[in-house]
């Protein structure tokens, strides 16, 4: 029977659905596991880890048919041995159209965080992540004063969840369709543009995890009774928001990818509104009474950076101001992000190295040939 | 337990029984406004009805709004606000500061509104500043459209002219805060070129313009939380009154007609009864009719007013209905003089939605069974808004031989609960009053009045505390069904023929989820006659607790035009639009004059109209939404030189139905009183 060993294979596999649970540690969303396997999963745009190139689980039926069917067959097979035959590329990114999606998710995760460091500093309450080495964005935790002021935000904000309920439902995990929707983006299209706001999404999350780790900053419902938030309180601190972070993370790539494209005729307003609803799902996550305004303020730093740091892994020459925020009290708003920062208490500092990765080099060529233009595909 | 006052520190001296009860700390005031409302700021609205003479309160920096008032139209009542209470009164509770403030005034009447919120009192107040900063536009405007509610997204694409310049020409933000400068007395004036350069400015980015422009304010009280929504009350009427849009299918409206905009302060949803909006309403029109007047003078219109149709879709429930109230006479005022400069002045408004939830009941002579009429008045648990009930007996009845009692749902009264409809001789000046605090446990839950509202008629009035704990467990209403008794001795004259004792329970509902809490309380029929089998649109029967005549209180206000909501795919009135009251003898007043579309069909509730931001779209439903179609055919017809009404079509003899409509004279008088004189018919636009 030991030819069945192929079936412990299969068994493997089933470890693959361990790997979206993996995900599900990382917190990339509030659905957890589910919203760590979409991200994994979308990474090939096809939304499903069975679809990736995985098999999926067989069927007891198939499976007993396989093995019947193998029975019947292997004789014609001989007992001669096997044949050498000509080896793959050696560490190609000529191979990764190959594998996997959520391989490649693997490849992309580790790519960017192989230079993703950092360290936290008790007398001064702030974390600094560093990338390659250089300081890139430096958090400082809010006070409580703050927190207790930032709640009457929040409460304010609670009036309206009759109006956001199910945008905020539907972003628990990574909202990419929202982000398709402004792009047009489909997975036959796109499906390169679509893993590459993936990963984005995903490293984001992993990065906004370390700040939250060393802030552990309470919810807002934990510090204000009154809050009584529409969706569960998440596992995590609440500062930074990894849903700003995402969300200015993917803005940021997708408005290059948009420029590097260069096909829309309107790209300033698809970019102009891509700003927007990174702002608004950010805010959503407030209106839900899950985070504070700083939150927002501190994501959206964190996500700025890592989109550039993850453009600069895909060779474009894009600028990286390093980041410091010590939150002021205020509501979070994009257009004071962008035009009133210090007065917020957001400041910028040296830039920030970030090493070019032939892996993220490949994948974004690849989403540039998805550019919907008469050149496209000839 | 109510302690009593000196007699100069009575507000129910200088004001009404609902002033009472909402400022007085023993009675209403801690339930009726909101958290945070900084009342000792000292910041008030109030409307004066003083006869000849004006006499406001000295030494409180009384404002007027901008008031219209051309060669020789003179008013009786005005709105004005006022600060700086005098806080030497000895506790220094609200009711007794006001007292106090009011007492120097004179003899006057005062209705004391809802405050002003601090930051929205225009620190330099110059109404000459009324025309700054205004552009003319490229097309003199022939008619204006003017619209009052709340909400307002003035910077909406749906009222740019063919050059890209807004159409509204003025918008009074009331409850906005103040810069330091304006033309009106509280909230933010803004005119066209402001509008526009805001535009300009968002470069499209009309959330972050609202945000960016001052006007909103943060928190659920005020606006600022209301337009970030995707769509308001005033986005919806605005759009439907004046806009244009591709969304809604609709006859454009033409670039020589402006608009006037004024928005009412949200915090007017914060206490059910009616009476904190009169001096806000009246304030808006006057400033809607000083406005256009200044346009017409502006832009060298050949007529010294022009044509205007002012959408009011707004209304409360409980009042006189007799065109008697304070408002009615001050709007009614203002309309017969304006209409004798321009014919062409219509104020259109909602009949209310209120035609199919028992808040009104008709007690003629035939319910006055062995001299009483008892009525169950149904207050529902977890009530966190006072509840109103108003008793209005018959113009010109002295009903000194009446009593109301009142009986809770259980438990006792610690005081009778009997109010005899007589003057207390004790409360000296004002008008005619008596005042019986309801306790329970020691505890006051509320406050039966009688008063001779404008020494014209008697009315009793109810107020219930929230029966929901609020602030005090022990201070609370029991929910359930009270039980009102209307008696009168033997002595007492019948009531006479077509005449009634009409009840009013006053709008206590969350239509647009301000949080409020309120829950709807309503009346019941204690010996309900057998329900038919079927339910027809007009059941041919005079209910003593009934849909008609529970019609909006300010929309019975002389010379309006008062709309119904019909179902568009059927021609039957929506089920809640509110009717005209009937008896026996026929239809009664007033009536409406018209119904529009207020639903595509029972199962598509609601008209497409327009949301918040520009290309937004949604649905309304409800006589507010009928209104502003009809004021907007109103403004067409006038531009174009038809006549007003031309395009609308008689009412239909009947439904068209058996089933739905006895052949008896008072379903006939049912029909008419539901659906009006006319409809507009239903577009070709897609519905």
């Amino acid at each position: 029977m030991s030819q069945y060993g192929g079936l412990g294979g299969l068994g493997g596999l089933g470890g693959l659905g361990g790997l979206g649970g993996l995900g599900g540690l990382g917190g990339l969303g509030g659905l957890g596991g589910l919203g760590g396997l979409g991200g994994l999963g979308g990474l090939g745009g096809l939304g499903g880890l069975g679809g990736l190139g995985a098999s999926g689980s067989y069927s007891g039926a198939t499976t007993v048919g396989l093995q019947t069917t193998a029975e019947g067959l292997a004789h014609i097979a001989g007992t001669d041995p096997a044949t050498a035959a000509d080896p793959m590329d050696f560490a190609s990114t000529g191979n990764l159209s190959r594998w996997a999606g959520w391989v490649r998710g693997s490849l992309y995760l580790t790519e960017f965080t192989k230079g993703l460091d950092w360290d936290a500093n008790a007398a001064s309450e702030t974390v600094r992540l560093r990338m390659d080495g250089k300081p890139m964005v430096t958090l400082s935790r809010p006070s409580d004063a703050i927190l207790a002021k930032q709640a009457a935000i929040v409460r304010d904000y609670a009036d309206l969840r009759p109006d956001r309920s199910a945008e905020i439902t539907s972003q628990l995990g990574f909202p990419t369709e929202y982000f398709s929707m402004i792009l047009g983006l489909h997975g036959a299209q796109h499906e390169k543009t679509l893993e590459l706001l993936a990963a984005t999404q995903v490293v984001a999350a992993h990065t906004a995890m370390i700040a939250k780790f060393a802030l552990a900053v309470r919810r807002p419902d934990q510090i204000d009774g009154r809050i009584l938030p529409m969706i569960a309180t998440p596992g995590h601190g609440s500062f930074p928001s990894a849903h700003a972070t995402e969300a200015y993370a993917a803005m940021t790539v997708l408005c290059h990818v948009v420029d590097g494209w260069n096909s829309m005729t309107d790209k300033e307003t698809r970019k102009a509104m891509l700003r927007a609803l990174a702002e608004r799902i950010a805010v959503n996550r407030t209106v839900a009474g899950v985070h504070y305004p700083v939150d927002s303020w501190a994501g959206a730093a964190i996500g700025t950076a890592v989109g550039r740091a993850v453009l600069r892994r895909c060779g474009q020459q894009v600028a990286t101001p390093s980041f410091a925020y010590d939150a002021i009290h205020a509501d979070f708003i994009d257009h004071a992000f962008v035009n009133d920062g210090a007065a917020h208490g957001l400041t910028e500092g040296a830039a920030y190295d970030v090493g070019e990765s032939p892996i993220f080099g490949w994948l974004w060529a690849e989403a540039m040939t998805e550019r919907q233009a008469p050149s496209a595909g000839a | 337990m109510l302690q009593d006052r000196p007699e100069a520190e009575r507000i129910d001296r200088y004001s009404g029984p609902y002033e009472r009860w909402v400022y007085t700390p023993e009675l209403g005031q801690p339930f009726v406004f909101p958290q945070g409302t900084d009342l000792r700021a000292g910041y008030f609205t109030a409307v004066l009805e003083g006869g000849d003479t004006m006499p406001f309160p000295q030494g409180v920096g009384a404002r007027l709004p901008p008031v219209w008032a051309p060669g020789d139209v003179g008013h009786t009542i005005l709105p004005f606000a006022f600060a700086q209470l005098d806080d030497s009164a000895s506790d220094g509770s609200l009711d007794r500061m006001l007292a106090r403030t009011l007492q120097n005034a004179g003899g006057a009447r005062y209705r004391v509104n809802f405050p002003i919120q601090p930051d929205a009192w225009v620190p330099d107040y110059d109404r000459t500043a009324a025309m700054e900063g205004w552009a003319a536009p490229a097309t003199p405007p022939k008619a204006i459209v003017a619209v009052i509610d709340d909400g307002l997204p003035f910077a909406n694409r749906a009222f740019l002219d063919a050059q890209g310049k807004t159409r509204i020409s003025h918008c009074w933000l009331q409850s906005a805060p103040a810069t330091n400068r304006d033309a009106v007395p509280f909230g933010r004036e803004l005119v066209n070129a402001q509008i526009d350069t805001m535009r300009a400015d968002a470069a499209g980015d009309e959330a972050t313009l609202y945000r960016r422009s001052g006007v909103l304010r943060d928190g659920p009280e005020g606006r600022g939380g209301l337009l970030r929504r995707a769509a308001t009350h005033g986005a919806q009427v605005v759009g439907l009154a004046a806009g244009n849009t591709q969304a809604m299918g609709e006859t454009p409206m033409p670039d020589d007609v402006a608009i006037i905009a004024a928005e009412l302060p949200n915090a007017i949803s914060w206490e059910t009864s009616g009476f904190g909006k009169e001096s806000y309403l009246l304030a808006a029109l006057h400033y809607i009719f000083d406005r256009a007047r200044r346009i017409a003078t502006a832009t060298g219109a050949s007529a010294e007013e022009l044509p205007l149709f002012v959408n009011l879709s707004y209304g409360w429930n409980a009042g006189r209905h007799d065109g008697g109230a304070i408002l009615d006479s001050a709007i009614e005022t203002m309309l017969t003089a304006r209409r004798a400069l321009q014919p062409l002045t219509e104020i259109v408004m909602p009949t209310g939605n209120e035609f199919a939830v028992d808040l009104h009941a008709h007690v003629d002579e035939a319910q006055m069974k062995n001299g009483a009429c008892r009525l169950g008045w149904q207050v529902q648990p977890d009530d966190k808004t006072c509840s109103y009930l108003e008793i209005w007996f018959p113009q010109g009845l002295d009903p000194s031989q009446y009593q109301i009692d009142l009986i809770p749902p259980h438990g006792q009264l610690s005081g009778q609960g009997e109010l005899p409809m007589t003057p207390d001789k004790a409360l000296a000046g004002g008008d005619p009053r008596r005042f019986v605090e309801i306790e329970m446990n020691g505890h006051n839950i509320g406050q039966m009045s009688a008063d001779f509202d404008r020494g014209t008629r008697w009315r009793a009035m109810i107020a219930l505390l929230p029966t929901c704990p609020k602030h005090a467990a022990d201070r609370r209403a029991p929910a359930g069904r009270w039980t009102v008794v209307i008696s009168r001795t033997a002595q007492a004259s019948p009531l006479p023929r077509g005449e009634a004792i009409k009840l009013w329970v006053q709008r206590d509902d969350d239509p647009v989820q301000i949080n409020t809490g309120g829950r709807q309380s309503y009346l019941v029929d204690l010996q309900p006659p057998p329900r038919p089998h079927d339910l027809p649109v007009y059941d041919g029967r005079l209910d003593l607790v009934r849909g008609y005549g529970g019609l909006s209180a300010i929309a019975c206000l002389p010379g309006v035009v008062r709309v119904g909501g019909y179902e568009g795919s059927s021609g039957y009135p929506s089920r809640y639009s509110g009717a005209s009251p009937i008896t026996a003898e026929g239809p009664g007043s007033p009536e409406l004059q018209v119904s529009a579309p207020s639903d595509r069909s029972r199962l598509r509730p609601g008209v497409p109209t327009m949301g918040v931001l520009s290309g937004c779209r949604s649905g309304l439903m409800g006589t507010s939404a009928a209104c502003p179609q009809v004021t907007r055919a109103l403004a067409l017809n006038a531009v174009a030189g038809r006549d007003i009404w031309d395009g609308f079509v008689p009412r239909p003899a009947h439904l068209g139905h058996p089933r739905q409509e006895p052949q008896t004279d008072i379903a006939r008088h049912q029909h008419a009183a539901r659906l009006g004189a006319r409809l507009l018919p239903v577009s070709d636009r897609p519905l």
